[in-house]
């Protein structure tokens, strides 16, 4: 389980982002624009993993879902999509399978195991539980004692 | 989720390259976000611009996934691979319980083995290679003097102080060093102690510090330190319960005080162990003292130095001094050998035909293994060519079918260091307790750690060696072979000539292993034969310590002798006793030379030589020695009378071979000495030595008490209820009651003094007999094997033949031809490797010869006897055969 960490803004293309753990330490940044919210670093691999609890899915199709769902406000960036479903996939969270679309293509479709669904509910607890804390202090109308 | 063979087989085909695979997936990215932004309205141009540059460092994020890739890769092969070894280990556990009799005998000889291999190797540490522990033991030398008569003597103070004043290049440092003896006070009474009496450069030469306090100050001059004495550790932990606190305090040493400076580190020892250190400083008189020997001189080479640059200067100084000294045997050399030819140069020769004999058997054992695995893959044929067909690589088959032979060795190799935790012991405590100070190193003989790493080394080797062979080929007929062919035919011959060439290889290292072993057999039936001039069955013998200060001089020497035979004589049980200055058979000798008188002096050079004994009245009697002729000793042969001698029959017929020695007088030292008796002749040096000329001289004219007490029993007859062991507790006893302060070793009696003598011959026959014992039983199961399972492949032919016609005699023979062929290979290769390899042990052997042609006869003879006899059984079985049910079986 790693924590979450506020990502850095304004990331240029060769600054290391704040390790979030271990694993990502060989990961480069992303060269992307600002994004209109940078994403708090280890709520992509949450959203990933809650996008495949749908079903099998391709990266490109990963990356569409997220921005849909959450009406454009987060764009994930290829840059760390890619590295990050990777790492799930070392990780066990994901497999990957080489199949093919609608369309007739070939792509590398990523499915949940078992133990990423268990990282998944475990992830969405927690995320619930953060949110519900910051929420209580941002909402907090007096100084505490 | 996708199953695990899927899985696996995914990453078999895309694993090892990352990197094509990360190309295929970012490519469809941007492929798709290409065509998405065409659909939007982008031209195909601008939306290819676009999905990149949305897209970013292509470049950076590819080398992200192929780097996790990589590692996953790795990881999940990793995982692989021990997934394999573990499921084939576990595969090989369960197949080896299927065939009980086979792993059975495959890790009980590889135990024989390599129990036989860890023993000798744990010995050969301990005695040999970590005997000396001493820092660049390659630059330490010993130096003997050598004479025409004696290649080996000891030295004098005089030689040791010319090599300190003249040493040049070769010497960074010398040290003299002599044994000595003495006795400690204790609440127990007095104990018996050795240590060396040694110059204070002792410790720096061997480059060893005290590991508590310190050792001697190398200025000679330096105040008390003649009064100072460095313990042994063994000595402060028996004796002073490991206090530190002894650093400093003062113990009585033979009745004197000295003051406790250091203790040295465990294992210290120069050859012998040493309880003790005392200091030694050489004076003026000493050093010019060329005559007194019984000093060892070790000495540290310089950085520069070589062995003979060094021997070539000691030669230059061992010139200077004989022609210096005109009176000294002007043949006389100081010889310079490295320490570890020295103190372990017989000692080297004990063990190098262990060592191959140990390798014998363990090369037996392997050949044997070998075989075993052979018969057994080929009995496997029809299982390996289904686990083929069904898919599984050569690769596989191989490591499935080394698993088992790696488990069988690794079973091996744990039985033998068990075998070898038992047999060291016994093997330490078969070397007597008087010998033991012969053995630099027997403390630390114990199986360690060092043994243990060869033994698994040897597992491994084994393994490889016998696991190799098996497994490939079994891995590549099994791809080969069609699987209907995996039936028996009527000549399936193949694999059958390299079992036959390993049976062979057995049987001659047996006939190595069983001519060695008979050759020692032989020639200590000839040393226990051998008349040592000892007939005292029932004759004690124990080595006594007096405090010399006390006892010094001929009266008071005399003296206590005195008190101590008449006390002793006391004893119920007790005849006579005896003492002497030393014992027969002891390993030391010493020599004298001596001139008749009346004839005209020869220079020391060309005087004869003969042993030089000093006894007290009673000796012969007491050891069985006959007087031929003349007298014994007698108390009135004192310091006041006239000098007598008695010598050996061996010198009278060499001097006065036509006239009584009895009568004529000999000189010694310049003294005149009239011989009044002849004894019979005495093995004194050795054994294995034919007896020398002797002379014996009365201890009590020269005074100072015996050093070793010589105590005859009463027996009517030589039967068992009498035993003269039951005399050592009112032997020590009463000699504690005529002074407390004299200590007492162990008692032996005459016999056994012979045996513990026969020791290194002794423990070399019984190692060489058990390991040609267990090289005959498994050379003669693997003969078994092979004939056993020819038959059971031939049973159908043999079946046609019978058929046809062939009798059961004809059978029996064909089978017997094929099992003599076998043999006379191997004896014939074993007959002439034996002739090759014996003589490595002539110099150990005693009244045989290395080619002894009734050992080499009766060895093959035995061989061929049991070999052909273990062939039989298998042999019967084929002329039982039931033509009708071989042939019906296929």
């Amino acid at each position: 389980m790693y924590a979450y960490l506020l990502c850095t803004s304004n990331v240029d293309g060769n600054a290391a982002l704040p390790a979030a753990s271990a694993t990502s330490a060989t990961a480069t940044s992303p060269a992307m624009p600002t994004t209109p919210l940078d994403l708090l670093q280890g709520t992509l691999d949450l959203l990933i993993l809650k996008t495949l609890a749908w079903g099998p899915a391709h990266g490109y199709a990963i990356a569409r879902w997220i921005e849909q769902l959450t009406g454009q406000v987060l764009t994930v960036g290829e840059g760390s999509l890619y590295p990050a479903l990777h790492r799930l996939e070392e990780r066990g969270a994901i497999t990957a399978e080489w199949q093919l679309t609608e369309h007739n293509r070939r792509a590398k479709f990523y499915t949940l195991t078992s133990k990423g669904r268990q990282q998944l509910r475990a992830e969405t607890a927690m995320w619930a539980q953060f949110v519900e804390a910051m929420g209580k202090v941002l909402r907090a109308t007096g100084q505490p004692a | 989720m996708s199953d695990t063979p899927r899985w696996r087989r995914y990453l078999r085909f895309w694993g090892p390259d990352a990197a094509a695979d990360v190309d295929d997936e970012l490519r469809f990215h941007l492929e798709m976000r290409e065509r998405d932004l065409i659909a939007a309205g982008m031209s195909p141009g601008d939306a290819r611009v676009q999905a990149e540059r949305e897209f970013g460092d292509v470049r950076g994020i590819r080398a992200t996934c192929v780097s996790i890739d990589e590692r996953q890769w790795r990881q999940n092969h990793r995982r692989e691979v021990l997934d394999d070894m573990l499921y084939d280990l576990r595969h090989a556990a369960r197949s080896l319980r299927r065939s009980p009799g086979f792993t059975l005998a495959a890790v009980v000889s590889l135990a024989l083995g390599i129990g036989a291999c860890t023993t000798i190797f744990s010995a050969m540490d301990a005695l040999i290679l970590r005997a000396l522990p001493f820092p660049a033991v390659d630059r330490l030398v010993s130096l003997a003097e050598s004479t025409r008569a004696c290649d080996k003597c000891s030295t004098s103070l005089g030689d040791y102080a010319a090599l300190r004043a003249q040493q040049r290049s070769a010497f960074s440092s010398v040290a003299a060093y002599r044994e000595w003896s003495g006795t400690l006070d204790g609440p127990d009474g007095a104990a018996m102690l050795s240590g060396e009496r040694v110059t204070p450069s002792f410790f720096s030469v061997l480059g060893v510090g005290a590991a508590i306090g310190r050792t001697f100050a190398l200025d000679s001059a330096a105040p008390g330190q003649a009064h100072t004495v460095v313990l042994s550790d063994r000595l402060w932990r028996s004796r002073f319960g490991a206090d530190p606190g002894v650093v400093g305090s003062t113990i009585e040493v033979s009745g004197e005080p000295y003051t406790v400076i250091g203790v040295m580190p465990p294992h210290f020892a120069l050859g012998s162990p040493a309880d003790l250190w005392l200091p030694l400083t050489v004076t003026a008189a000493q050093s010019g003292d060329y005559e007194s020997h019984g000093w060892g001189i070790v000495a540290r080479l310089t950085d520069a130095a070589t062995l003979d640059g060094a021997r070539s200067e000691v030669d230059v100084i061992s010139r200077e001094i004989v022609s210096a000294h005109p009176t000294l045997d002007q043949s006389t050399r100081l010889v310079l050998r490295t320490l570890s030819d020295d103190m372990l140069g017989e000692l080297r020769s004990y063990f190098l035909p262990l060592l191959a004999a140990a390798g014998f058997v363990l090369l037996i054992v392997c050949a044997n293994v070998a075989n075993l695995l052979l018969v057994r893959a080929s009995h496997r044929e029809r299982e390996l060519a289904m686990r083929a067909a069904l898919g599984g690589t050569r690769w596989r088959l191989f490591s499935q079918l080394f698993a088992e032979s790696a488990l069988v060795a690794a079973l091996g190799a744990m039985l033998g260091a068990v075998l070898a935790r038992v047999a060291i012991p016994l093997l330490k405590h078969a070397i007597p307790v008087a010998s033991r100070s012969q053995v630099p190193g027997w403390t630390t003989l114990a199986l360690n750690t060092r043994a243990l790493a060869f033994t698994a080394g040897l597992a491994m080797l084994c393994a490889l060696v016998f696991g190799t062979l098996p497994a490939l080929r079994a891995s590549s007929r099994a791809l080969t072979m069609r699987l209907k062919e995996g039936g028996r035919g009527a000549t399936r011959a193949r694999g059958g000539r390299t079992r036959s060439a390993l049976v062979v290889t057995e049987l001659t290292l047996a006939v190595v292993l069983l001519a060695g072993a008979g050759l020692m057999v032989r020639s200590f039936a000839n040393l226990l034969g051998a008349n040592t001039g000892l007939h005292a069955m029932h004759t004690l013998t124990v080595s006594i310590e007096t405090p010399a200060h006390r006892y010094d001089g001929a009266a008071t020497g005399a003296a206590v002798t005195e008190r101590l035979r008449a006390a002793l004589r006391a004893i119920p049980g007790v005849i006579d006793v005896a003492g002497a200055w030393n014992l027969p058979l002891s390993g030391t000798r010493n020599y004298t030379v001596y001139n008749v008188a009346g004839r005209p002096p020869l220079p020391e050079e060309r005087a004869p030589r003969a042993t030089d004994m000093f006894v007290t009245p009673g000796y012969f009697a007491a050891l069985g020695i006959p007087l031929v002729r003349g007298r014994d000793f007698t108390a009135r042969d004192d310091s006041a009378a006239l000098r007598v001698a008695i010598v050996s029959q061996a010198l009278a017929r060499r001097q006065w071979p036509n006239e009584s020695a009895v009568g004529q007088s000999i000189v010694v030292n310049s003294e005149r000495y009239e011989i009044v008796g002849v004894a019979a002749d005495v093995r004194n040096d050795g054994v294995e030595d034919e007896p020398s000329p002797a002379v014996y001289r009365a201890t009590e004219q020269f005074g100072g008490a015996p050093s070793s007490l010589i105590i005859r029993a009463a027996c009517a007859r030589a039967a068992d209820d009498c035993d003269p062991a039951a005399l050592t507790a009112p032997i020590r006893r009463v000699v504690a009651s005529v002074d407390p302060d004299i200590a007492i070793g162990a008692v032996r009696t005459v016999p056994q003094l012979v045996s513990d003598y026969l020791t290194p011959w002794r423990l070399l026959m019984t190692l060489l007999g058990a390991f040609a014992a267990v090289a005959l039983v498994i050379a003669v199961v693997g003969i078994y094997g092979v004939m056993a399972y020819t038959v059971a492949q031939r049973a159908h032919e043999i079946g046609i033949r019978m058929a046809l016609g062939a009798d059961r005699v004809r059978v029996l023979r064909m089978v017997l031809r094929q099992a003599t062929g076998l043999v006379a290979a191997g004896v014939l290769f074993g007959a002439l490797g034996a002739l090759g390899t014996t003589r490595a042990l002539s110099s150990l052997l005693y009244g045989v010869s290395a080619r002894d042609p009734k050992v080499l006869t009766g060895v093959i003879v035995l061989l061929a006897l049991v070999a052909l006899a273990a062939s039989w059984i298998p042999a019967r079985r084929a002329a039982k055969v039931d033509p009708v049910v071989a042939m019906r079986a296929e």
